[in-house]
């Protein structure tokens, strides 16, 4: 831990961002594709948002890759779950979706277990070193 | 049909998780670029790739929110997972926590 670079820890909230932008605009893609037809895949693959969605995905799995080569997995999945925070809030913000008290509640409980499933996880304690 | 397609969606996302922390743990006294081009994390990408198009079809009903529901089961998931195909133990924490994140999920869809 000690000998860690400080850019390093711009890497989780960095992962965690990038999977945040790659779902909303799989969200956005959805709304513009017709998926259930088989004609749609080239409407698909070339549909700008779901485009962008992967490259997002693309650039959070080189930084999630590093993530779990530097940092104990309790800390890289605990700060993960802080994704669905960043769901909610995109739900509201882009596509006017209701947030209720109980899922405010719900997702802190959730965060809560994944904590501690973290914590109790056979490889918590260890990191990938290179 | 949408919700099943997003389930089907979380169990491949967890096979993946598996895929990637076994080639993760493969990888890590190799070359840094074998940390993303490890026969196994290529696979585990490949897959999440797949899930990318169920979920396309899937959260076209869905509402965005949908997801903080089912993505907490690929952490349930990925430890039966590991607990089958990697052999890993799972302890009374590990239990524990599940049964923090289900409960989590039902006071969410209350």
């Amino acid at each position: 831990m000690s000998h860690r670079k400080p850019i390093t820890f711009l890497l989780i909230p960095l992962s965690v961002t990038l999977q945040a932008i790659a779902a909303v605009m799989g969200k956005f893609a959805s709304l513009e594709v017709d998926s259930r037809r088989l004609s749609g895949i080239d409407a698909i693959i070339s549909n700008p948002w779901y485009l962008g969605s992967l490259f997002f995905l693309g650039l959070q799995a080189i930084a999630w890759q590093l993530v779990m080569r530097n940092f104990p997995l309790s800390w890289a999945y605990f700060f993960n779950s802080m994704l669905y925070v960043l769901l909610l809030i995109a739900g509201v913000t882009f596509f006017g979706e209701t947030v209720t008290a109980g899922n405010i509640a719900g997702t802190f409980l959730i965060i809560s277990g994944i904590a501690l499933m973290a914590k109790s996880s056979p490889n918590a304690g260890h990191r990938n070193k290179p | 049909m949408a919700i099943m397609l997003a389930i089907l969606g979380i169990i491949l996302t967890a096979l993946a998780q598996v895929l990637l922390k076994k080639g993760a743990a493969q990888a890590k006294n190799r070359p840094i670029i074998m940390t993303w081009f490890h026969p196994l994390v290529l696979g585990g990408y490949a897959l999440l790739g797949i899930v990318t198009l169920f979920n396309l079809a899937a959260f076209r009903v869905l509402p965005l929110k949908t997801s903080v529901i089912l993505l907490p089961w690929t952490f349930i998931l990925v430890t039966v997972f590991s607990r089958l195909f990697l052999g890993e133990r799972m302890h009374k924490d590990q239990i524990t926590a599940a049964l923090l994140i289900l409960a989590g999920l039902v006071i969410f869809v209350l």
